[in-house]
């Protein structure tokens, strides 16, 4: 029996790689590590949900292709909104059919949000804000939201307001009803194909093994160039590394600055330096009895001098944020306005805070790594950093799921972690101010520790939806929290991706993070 | 001892034993001080009560910790394992999926890993402090002490990136259809269904990950071997052996290997268990979806139905394997069935 094995074992080896297969369906292979927690519009909430479901389906409006600089149409041809700023009337593109041929209506608008809202599935809570719906007419619905809400464009790109066919949801148990967490029945069904009008069609999910998308041949744009489209799941760099060097795999979409840099030189390889949506920084608690003297907005401003900003990019390209605000975002303080390591200033601040011979703390800080980026490593140079400037750091690091605990409640003293955007607008950046998620939740900073005129501005960044003023309020606000803000932001890293080189059409985008409707092959 | 006795009180022992695992895995998994909504919610959706009720009521976390335990061993006895909150999908019925990918690699491995190690254990032995002994002893030491997953890569990057003599992550090539589902075993379903060419294919994705688990699991066979080996070798009635005329093979073979055998399949059984936690990296590394990679999502996202699923299952593996290996002791050693 062993002999027998040993000899197949030698067969197969010489058998060796026979991967080609000669076929004439065009079929782009993705390697990444997959997160998705649903298909289902209404109940997932992951990167990579959102990267199939804004293909699978369409959306009201939506971005420009690489960036979340502009609203543009996409079910919706034209949108008004009115003079309180509470109400959105959408004009639906008649052209737009779902993938099995029905015509997209308002009634499906309303059915599609109305679950979302009711569903209480993870992204439920984005249409806390809707307060109706109403169908107009076959191609006109007026949303309606609670306040006014100038993000709210900027939200409903969001796959998560991907529009659904009711019908087809219907008749497989799902329902808009508001008991709907009950007894909407559809989410097995929409985890494992999509009812959607988008380039793509799901066709088959194995959870943690692979996705599979067929084009639609009813699309109401213009077809994608790609027949099928599998995305592997390979929760390691380094595997879709090889993967993408045996040429097996065509993207190789989460790669880590650590490992891209050995497949440069690579002829047959392309590589992508995108930016991450992850801002690394220090956060330091206002309640004195938590993190002692680093309570004092002094103290908090030498931390931030103290840092050698240019070191962490070269650990990690990417570039230095200005503020808590991700850069990428419209009115965001890139590296123009972000600090400069000054030594000498964060000494005079500390003998100025009463702490002329320094001080000592202990970091607080998930053991672990995102996208290749180490905590540990950080948090070394935050050590050797801080030292330099009379900061005497322990480093202190737990297990993700027990330091999370401790951040979200606010029990932590001096932490090191990172923040992406919910929504990509501006408005993100109200929890790094007080009343706002880290801020006050996280962080304990209240609002009545700031002064009055800063809680109007506050209060405007809010609601202010004119260009303009809203540049004015959130340069203010930047600007306020850099001086007197407990925290210190430090790196928004690269996040790397790699392709053959014969692909063409890879763009890479904070929020779907790639849209495989745009790539193609070129011949060789 | 009468056999069948034997065999009953050691079946009745496996109850208590996999209930106390269900007991320590349900305490362990909820005294960590980590919460599943936490680690299942996206950040945002923390703020909006109705979301994290509906969470709490939909895995039923709005229940005191023994309610929830005696829930969980109510449905268990009715073979139900509960959902995973990663995939959605029954527990049991994932892993009725991925376990055979396991078995696929882990015996494929054990097989690799038994080859190996006994024969360099046996030329260690034979040949005691020649240049082949120290050649065998070292690759012994580094099968040991590599990290599992570092020697997947060097592996993958080698003969699978480099040389190209290799099928590199996966179960199948990525555009292949796997077989018509039968056992779940890609390499035994193809050639059910005649298939060649796929049959070829699966197996070519086993060798890297088996090969690396067999490294790992190699070395500590061989030094087994080596030294169970040679404290026989001094024996007199392997001199008696060898006075009687027989040849040197018959000699090492049945004389030599038939009374070094305890501690060897001792150490194979053994070995099979860390085979399974070895596959936990081994599968992340080799993006294959068998019943590692689903351990490894499953506690670092805290999915308590699935932790709970596998850590029954690797219970049950690891009692069945010392079952069987006190089976296969009465086999070798009449000695056994004497006492």
């Amino acid at each position: 029996m062993n002999r027998l094995l040993i000899c197949l074992a030698l067969l197969a080896l010489l058998a060796g790689a026979f991967t080609s297969f000669a076929q004439d369906e065009k079929v782009l292979v993705i390697g990444h590590a997959e997160s998705t927690d649903a298909y289902d519009p209404a109940n997932g909430f992951t990167g990579t949900t959102h990267m199939v479901n804004h293909v699978a389906y369409d959306q009201l409006v939506t971005f420009p292709d690489a960036d979340a600089s502009e609203i543009l149409p996409r079910l919706a041809d034209s949108w008004e909104i009115s003079e309180d700023g509470l109400t959105y009337t959408f004009s639906l593109n008649p052209d737009a059919v779902f993938a099995n041929g029905d015509d997209v209506t308002a009634d499906d608008v309303v059915f599609s949000f109305n679950r979302l809202k009711y569903r209480d599935g993870n992204p439920s809570f984005l249409a806390d804000p809707i307060a109706s719906l109403e169908a107009i007419d076959d191609d006109t619905v007026a949303i309606t939201v609670t306040e006014p809400r100038p993000s709210f464009l900027s939200e409903i790109t969001s796959a998560v307001f991907s529009v659904t066919n009711a019908d087809v949801v219907m008749a497989n148990g799902g329902t808009d009803a508001m008991d709907a967490a009950e007894t909407d029945a559809a989410g097995a069904y929409l985890d494992s194909q999509s009812a959607g009008s988008g380039p793509y069609v799901l066709a088959l999910w194995e959870p943690q093994i692979r996705t599979e998308l067929v084009r639609n041949e009813n699309y109401w744009g213009e077809q994608p160039y790609f027949d099928r489209v599998i995305i592997i799941n390979m929760p390691e760099a380094a595997t879709q590394k090889a993967a993408l060097e045996a040429g097996e795999i065509d993207i190789a979409l989460d790669l880590s600055s650590d490992n891209v840099a050995s497949l440069e030189g690579n002829d047959s390889i392309e590589i992508y330096r995108g930016l991450s949506n992850w801002t690394h920084f220090i956060i330091m608690n206002t309640d004195e009895e938590k993190s002692g003297p680093f309570a004092n907005p002094t103290v908090q401003l030498a931390v931030r001098y103290a840092l050698d900003y240019e070191g962490y990019k070269t650990l990690w390209g990417g570039v230095t944020p200005g503020s808590n605000m991700w850069v990428g975002l419209f009115t965001a303080f890139g590296e123009d306005r972000a600090f400069s390591r000054d030594l000498d200033k964060a000494r005079e601040l500390l003998a100025e805070a009463g702490y002329p011979d320094g001080l000592d703390v202990d970091l607080e800080y998930p053991d672990f790594a995102l996208g290749g980026v180490s905590f540990n490593t950080n948090a070394q140079k935050i050590q050797a950093d801080l030292a330099e400037a009379g900061i005497n750091v322990t480093l202190a690091p737990g297990e993700l799921q027990v330091e999370l605990d401790k951040y979200r409640t606010g029990l932590h003293g001096v932490g090191y972690w990172l923040w992406g955007p919910d929504i990509l607008d501006p408005i993100d950046f109200t929890s790094f101010l007080p009343g706002g998620k880290v801020a006050t939740e996280r962080n304990n900073w209240q609002l009545d520790d700031v002064p009055e005129d800063i809680q109007a501005l506050i209060a405007r960044a809010k609601t202010a939806s004119d260009p303009d003023e809203r540049m004015e309020v959130y340069t203010a606000l930047q600007e306020f929290n850099q001086q007197h803000g407990p925290f210190a932001p430090f790196v928004v890293p690269e996040q790397p991706s790699a392709t053959l080189a014969n692909l063409e059409g890879f763009i890479f985008h904070p929020h779907w993070t790639l849209d495989v409707s745009l790539l193609s092959r070129a011949d060789m | 001892m009468n056999f069948l006795q034997y065999f009953l009180r050691r079946v009745l022992l496996v109850i208590p034993i996999l209930l106390g695992i269900t007991m320590m895995a349900f305490l362990i998994a909820n005294l960590i001080p980590a919460d599943p909504i936490i680690a299942n919610l996206p950040a945002n959706a923390l703020n909006d009560e109705d979301t994290i009720a509906a969470f709490r009521k939909k895995w039923g976390l709005d229940k005191p910790l023994h309610e929830q335990y005696l829930t969980y061993l109510g449905n268990l006895l009715q073979g139900d394992m509960g959902t995973s909150i990663k995939t959605r999908k029954p527990v049991g019925e994932d892993i009725s999926r991925r376990l055979p990918a396991t078995i696929e690699l882990a015996t494929f491995g054990i097989i690799l890993g038994i080859l190996l190690g006994v024969g360099l254990g046996l030329v260690s032995a034979i040949w005691q402090d020649s240049w082949a002994d120290n050649l065998a002893r070292v690759i012994a030491l580094i099968g040991v002490s590599f990290p599992v997953f570092l020697t997947g890569l060097i592996l993958l990057n080698v003969l699978y990136v480099q040389l190209e003599i290799a099928e590199g992550p996966g179960r199948l090539d990525f555009i292949m259809r796997p077989p018509p589902n039968v056992t779940g075993m890609f390499t035994v379903d193809a050639l059910l269904a005649g298939d060649r060419k796929t049959f070829v294919n699966a197996f070519n994705h086993l060798v890297l990950p088996a090969l690396t688990l067999a490294l790992y699991i190699s070395g500590i066979i061989s030094r087994i071997t080596r030294s169970s080996l040679l404290e026989v070798l001094n024996q007199d009635y392997m001199r008696t052996a060898r006075a009687k005329g027989l040849r040197e093979r018959y000699v090492i073979g049945f004389h030599g290997m038939r009374n070094a055998l305890i501690p060897i399949v001792t150490v194979i059984g053994l070995s099979y268990g860390n085979l399974l936690v070895g596959s936990i990296l081994i599968e992340q590394i080799f993006a294959y979806p068998g019943i590692g990679s689903y351990t490894f999502r499953a506690s670092t996202s805290q999915d308590f139905p699935a932790i709970m699923g596998v850590s029954l299952l690797f219970a049950f593996i690891y009692v069945g394997v010392n079952f069987v290996v006190d089976i296969l002791y009465f086999f070798i050693d009449p000695r056994i069935r004497v006492a």
